[in-house]
């Protein structure tokens, strides 16, 4: 049986509409004046592993989540999708936590887990744009790491692994235990859940593992990443005038709008 | 005193990605006082190396035996440069296989890792102020580096290339391949077929299509006016997600970063995480229906209509004006 | 002597008679208790509470033909006569089945004067003149609704001329040869028995009588064995569907019960109600529901009619073919696909036009909607488009994917009173701003206007900006009824916190689900349109509307304001309340029989993928009135008609459109801050 298991963030909606964005008076962070979501990438991620626990037929996905109590929303959504178990990882038991510390505390969890074949996370968060969590965890492990992945296969014992590059895909052979970052392409929109599994999920239990849980005292899982000060966030100011082309119809407004770029000699 | 490196994975002749690149490195190790070594993951020749030079290298290390990409085996190469020069400031491009590399080489070296940022800065004392955009774009981070060992990769198309100095050489080392035994393997690469138009990161002209296009066939229109123009088309993640276009085709925070003279949104909303992918581009026009959508706080140029009324129109006007000035 | 008539003149045999009449009620019984069967393999439902009620409604419907009338003239009128011919003849062999064979002798003196005889003859002769109506309307003026053609509805147009002719010829033959005395009374009967008797002679006509009389007798048994197996059935359902109609508030669909249901939709006949199924036989294939379909006009894959029809259908073979419901419910869904396909389902805007028309009442929209149940949530089916409605609904509580607005960008600039910045501040009603409202351009500046106007009337008025959240309406109209709930949930949660009551909406939708759908789930409140709240206004002299330069001005009735909560005269009112305003209607399509804009039912949020658009067709009828200004009602009519209107005006002719609010906001201040529409 294949354990795949997810790593899915709880972030600030990232479509949040700009005139609502605001920071935090500490400006450390965004103010909460938004819902709370999964991470895109990362249900990307969850997909992914759906389609191939469909494909090989005997595997077990288990849904992991270092947040707030809130962030069982998201491992919710996770098994209304049909991931097998979920588990929720106390982030205030770790605070200030960096994206070392991110893949310590998460790797401590996956290795109280039946042996992960496969560990997918987002090929970035939402909120902070990291990108490194999946990559130290790889470290972690001293597993392959495979990023911008969009599609799996099992052959054999080893991963198939659709990634995309620059300028197109390759198919990246990857032995198995792996880690992965996953990217969004056409074939893993997250799926929508039928009503039955959200109803599922609600019902369901999902435990909170807490520091000594995992046997990690939380000042020792700090990295590098930790040392960096951020001096300030602030919202940058575009001052930018739009000319709008105005016309009575279609006609005269292409007219114009052509005047206007052959005049800034970009046609 | 720190030293910089720049890590460079070429796919092939000297681009503007390695420009940009060495031009980050070379600006921060003037201010830091400190030389700029560029280390070479992969095949490479001289002209290459002169390039290097040219845009600011001071030594150059190339790896024997290095061959087509290989995470692991690059990953083990760029530390032993690393370590060879006694690196504590590693530049990596941003590109697939860049981000794929650094995190793994930061981590092993015990350095703090940020990848994707737009502005970096050193001071006299080692220390680095470095700004990388968070919030899919809505606000910027600034974060200080003070001591230890730090691995950066800058945002695609956030430097502009700096001078050339046609000519300029230094010392060229070359170390070994590490010995390793692989756990993946590249078995395939396909090219996206991305129609006539150049590269879009290359691209002088992009037409780009989101959402309100709608479906796959009307991006037939985009594709009419980049031939027109000379161009290449782009979307919105959007139009990637509804399988309009080929996913890399995407524009924005997690897709491309381009810098055309000319960026034609249609249809286009302009979130946030679409606009820090042109923020280099020179002219920004839009055409959307709504007029109140963000991407005309970012454009130069703005046509409140629907596309479909416009483009037409805007084709025949568009081949009258290169009739007439041919 | 006492006026009456001989019963069995000239018959010999009766018993024969009584024979057949067992027969024919053994094979009618037979036939009835196959569909009662079929009918008990509903699920339950009370239809049968409030009995006064049911019966007013149904007499309205029947004895005065009420709904037909509103809208088919000539063909109502020509039915009322072939309805109450029907009744009259019935209750005529009902009196003489007291008369002679229960032995109570009511069958004479004046009663039979005035009713047997003459009301009899007068009503059958009326019948047999509804009868060519419906024959020529049938086969010479051929409306499209009626086709297409099935053997049986000539069959029974005939077979009903020729029981009314072949009585009239017993009738006439009896006064001939008995001398009848007051032959008179029936004049009908007496004309054809002079001139019957001028033909056959005395003898013949004694014949003639005997056979026609027989005649006559296996006609009607026949007629009456027919009626189970056949379309006649519907003389039967018809007039008990009325009776059984649903008396809830029309805006409200039936309540699921997520947690206790096992299937969630209908995907099967048996998970339908015994109404439910009640309904697919009342249906007389009259096709008037399909007349203002909007779907079915603008060429989608839908016609109520039809709908009904296919299931009507299902329901006979599925029984015919297994008497005992099949049990397996693993099994995949027998209906939604094979039966009523997804595209049929997903044509439909619950715009309840069908409803409307139907003379007898039968529920096509619920139907729909518990059909689209189990494709959204049993199978997460369902059209492209919706997934990004679905998706930001649950995310961010609005049916706008990729939106970039700010529910509290409309009010900026405005002081008004935001419930979470001034908890504690009273206020007399709630404005709900609604999604479209608050972050669709064109309805932000409506919502202006209503605010503008609500100030300038002193209204203390409060809103909920960022805390507020879709009403659900759209995720409960394409079937996603969890979702509604649980967005209806966070809204009544948030109305209880700040003490709402009262509130007031500009958007039929929120306030058809907010008035009729949230009591379902413990939320009460007193909820008014604008239309109503502003024209109370301007009724009590709070607002004073002046001359406008509105020109002649047309109303778009919206559904769920309309026929779903019969709010017909107060935007009317208001228009009207403006000096100098010219109002005209749509001929025939206005009011209750208004064409739905195409908006409704989660079409503002999908692309119409088949037909003509059916918002360019409901423009061309308001166009065709020569307004100047389409006065709406509702966000979805208001993007819908814009849209529409600008396609089929001839060039330069293009009314504006404008909610009832902006109209009045002119008409208010003189110098409104921008003006819309144009
Ligand atoms: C972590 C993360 C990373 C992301 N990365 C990216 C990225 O790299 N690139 C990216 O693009 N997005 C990215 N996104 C998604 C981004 O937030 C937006 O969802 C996306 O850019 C919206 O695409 P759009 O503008 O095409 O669609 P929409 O926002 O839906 O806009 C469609 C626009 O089309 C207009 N329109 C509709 N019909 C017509 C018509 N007939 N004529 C003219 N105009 C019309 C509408 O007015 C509207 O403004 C990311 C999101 C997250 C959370
Ligand atoms: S509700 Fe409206 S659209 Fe739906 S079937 Fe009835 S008439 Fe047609
Ligand atoms: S459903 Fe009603 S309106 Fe439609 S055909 Fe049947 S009886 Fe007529």
């Amino acid at each position: 049986m294949l354990h795949l298991v997810v790593c899915l963030k709880q972030i600030l909606d990232p479509e949040i509409p700009p005139a609502d964005f605001k920071l935090d008076p500490s400006a450390q962070r965004a103010a909460p004046t938004a819902s709370l979501v999964a991470s895109i990438f990362d249900e990307n991620a969850l997909e992914i592993a759906l389609q191939l626990r469909e494909k090989v037929g005997d595997a077990r996905i288990t849904a992991i989540s270092l947040g707030p109590p809130s962030a069982v929303d998201v491992l919710r959504k996770a098994l209304s999708m049909r991931a097998d178990d979920a588990i929720l990882i106390r982030e205030e038991d770790f605070p200030g936590i960096d994206a070392h510390g991110c893949a310590r505390v998460l790797a401590a969890a996956i290795r109280k887990l039946p042996p992960a074949d496969l560990i997918l996370c987002g090929r970035e968060t939402g909120d902070w744009h990291g990108g490194l969590v999946a990559a130290f965890l790889a470290a972690e492990f001293d597993r392959p790491y495979t990023n911008f992945v969009a599609g799996i296969t099992k052959e054999g014992d080893h991963f198939h692994l659709r990634r995309q590059t620059e300028d197109g895909w390759e198919i990246v052979r990857s032995a198995a235990p792996a880690v992965i970052t996953v990217t969004n392409d056409d074939h893993n929109l997250p799926r929508i859940p039928k009503v039955k599994d959200n109803m599922m999920a609600f019902r369901k239990q999902i435990p909170a593992w807490t520091a000594s849980d995992l046997g990690l005292v939380p000042a020792s899982v700090a990295g590098p990443n930790s040392k960096l000060e951020q001096s300030r966030l602030y919202v940058p100011v575009v001052d930018r005038k739009c000319e709008i082309i105005t016309g009575d119809n279609a006609e005269a407004k292409a007219r114009q709008l052509v005047e206007r770029l052959a005049a800034l000699q970009v046609i | 005193m720190r030293n910089v490196l720049a890590i460079l994975i070429p796919a092939g002749a000297f681009s503007r990605t390695e420009a940009e690149t060495i031009t980050a490195g070379k600006s921060l190790a003037a201010q830091l006082g400190a030389d700029l070594s560029v280390g070479i993951l992969g095949p490479s020749d001289d002209s290459f190396a002169r390039e290097c030079f040219a845009f600011g290298a001071k030594s150059l290390t190339r790896v024997e035996g290095l061959a087509a990409y290989q995470s692991e085996a690059y990953s083990a190469a760029a530390q032993q440069i690393a370590a060879s020069v006694a690196a504590d400031v590693i530049l990596f491009p941003s590109t697939t296989y860049g981000l794929e590399i650094a995190p793994g080489v930061g981590y092993r070296l015990g350095a703090a890792v940020i990848l994707d940022c737009v502005g970096l800065i050193g001071d006299s004392s080692g220390n680095l102020t470095i700004t990388k955009p968070v919030y899919g774009g809505k606000a910027n981070s600034e974060l200080i580096a003070r001591q230890g060992p730090v691995v950066i990769a800058m945002r695609m198309r956030s430097v502009a290339p700096g001078e050339k100095q046609d000519g300029a050489t230094g010392e060229i080392n070359t170390i070994p391949a590490p010995a390793l035994s692989p756990r993946t393997q590249i078995l395939e690469h396909t090219t996206e077929d991305t129609g006539s138009g150049p590269k879009l990161e290359d691209a002088r002209v992009i037409i780009s299509g989101g959402r309100g296009l709608g479906n796959k066939e009307n991006f037939v229109h985009l594709e009419e006016l980049a031939r027109l123009l000379g161009g290449s088309v782009g979307a919105s993640r959007a139009a990637c997600d509804q399988g309009w276009v080929p996913a890399t085709l995407q524009i924005g925070q997690t897709g491309k970063k381009v810098a055309p003279d000319l960026y034609l949104a249609v249809g286009i909303s302009g979130a946030s995480q679409h606009l820090v992918g042109i923020a280099g581009a020179r002219h920004i026009v839009a055409i959307n229906k709504d007029a109140k959508a963000p991407i005309f706080q970012v454009a130069a140029l703005g046509v409140v209509d629907e596309w479909q009324a416009l483009l037409p129109k805007l084709v025949v006007a568009l081949t009258e004006h290169k009739a007439r000035n041919s | 002597m006492t006026p009456t008539r001989e019963v069995f003149f000239n018959i010999r045999h009766v018993w024969v008679m009584y024979a057949l009449f067992a027969v024919t009620l053994a094979i009618f019984s037979y036939g009835f208790c196959r569909h009662w069967q079929r009918w008990s393999r509903g699920l339950p439902a009370s239809r049968t509470d409030r009995p006064w009620q049911r019966l007013q409604g149904l007499l309205r419907q029947t004895a005065a033909h009420d709904r037909l009338l509103k809208r088919y003239r000539a063909a109502g009128f020509f039915h009322l006569l072939f309805f109450w011919g029907m009744v009259i003849l019935t209750a005529g062999t009902t009196v003489v089945f007291i008369h002679n064979d229960l032995g109570i002798h009511i069958m004479q003196g004046a009663f039979y004067l005035y009713f047997q005889s003459l009301t009899l003859n007068i009503f059958g002769a009326l019948f047999i003149v509804a009868l060519l109506a419906a024959l020529v309307q049938r086969y010479v003026a051929r409306p499209s609704r009626l086709k297409p053609d099935h053997w049986q509805d000539g069959l029974i147009l005939i077979l009903l001329l020729t029981i009314l002719l072949t009585g009239f010829i017993l009738q006439g033959a009896r006064i001939q040869l008995t001398r009848d005395p007051w032959g008179a009374w029936s004049p009908v009967g007496n004309v054809a028995g002079s001139l019957l008797a001028r033909l056959f002679g005395v003898d013949g006509l004694r014949q003639l009588h005997l056979f026609t009389w027989w005649f006559h007798m296996a006609l009607v048994f026949g007629f009456i064995a027919w009626i189970p197996y056949s379309k006649l059935m519907h003389l039967l359902t018809a007039p008990a569907n009325i009776y059984l109609r649903d008396l809830e508030p029309r805006g409200a669909l039936p309540l699921l019960d997520i947690e206790k249901t096992e299937a969630l939709g209908i995907s099967r006949l048996e998970q339908f109600s015994w109404k439910d199924l009640f309904d697919l036989d009342a249906c007389t294939e009259c096709g008037r529901c399909e007349v203002n379909c909007p779907a079915n006009i603008s060429n989608k894959p839908l016609s109520p009619k039809w709908l009904i029809l296919d299931l009507q259908k299902a329901s006979r073979a599925e029984h015919a073919a297994a008497p005992t419901p099949p049990p397996n419910p693993e099994e995949p869904s027998p209906l939604v696909g094979p039966v009523i396909r997804e595209e049929t389902l997903w044509s439909c805007t619950t715009c309840r036009a069908c409803m409307e028309q139907c003379p007898v009442m039968i529920e096509q929209v619920p139907k729909i909607v518990q059909m689209r149940r189990h494709l959204v949530m049993e199978r997460a089916e369902f059209p492209d488009d919706l997934q990004g409605v679905i998706r930001s609904l649950e995310a961010r509580g609005h049916p706008y994917p990729g939106s970039s607005a700010s529910r509290s960008d409309w009010h900026k600039d405005l002081d008004v009173h935001v419930l979470s910045d001034k908890p504690g501040q009273s206020f007399d009603v709630l404005l709900w701003v609604g999604c479209a409202g608050a972050m669709n351009d064109r309805s932000k500046s409506v919502t202006r206007a209503v605010a503008q106007l609500l100030q300038a009337a002193g209204v203390r008025f409060a809103i909920l900006s960022r805390e507020e959240k879709c009403t659900g309406d759209p995720a409960r109209r394409i079937g996603h009824e969890f979702l509604f709930q649980q967005l209806a949930q966070e809204n009544i949660a948030t109305f209880d916190r700040y003490g709402v009551k009262k509130i007031l909406t500009s958007c039929p939708h929120c306030f058809n689900t907010l008035r009729n759908e949230y009591p379902q789930l413990g939320g009460n409140y007193q909820v008014i349109h604008h239309s109503e709240f502003l024209q109370e206004l301007v009724a009590s002299g709070r607002l004073r509307p002046e001359a406008t330069a509105l020109g002649k001005v047309v109303f778009h009735d919206p559904c769920y304001l309309g026929r779903y909560n019969q709010v017909y005269g107060a935007p009317r009112q208001l228009l009207d309340s403006v000096p100098n305003s010219q109002r005209a209607e749509v001929p025939n399509w206005s009011a209750r029989n208004a064409l739905c804009c195409g908006g409704g039912g989660g079409f503002s949020f999908m692309e119409e993928k088949t037909g003509t658009r059916m918002s360019h067709n409901r423009s061309r009828q308001l166009v065709s009135t020569g307004a100047d200004t389409v006065a709406v009602g509702c966000p979805f009519c208001m993007t819908m008609l814009e849209d529409g209107v600008k396609t089929v005006s001839p060039e330069g002719q293009t009314p504006r459109v404008l909610d009832i609010a902006e109209v009045l906001a002119q008409a208010i201040m003189q110098n409104p801050a921008q003006e819309p529409g144009r």
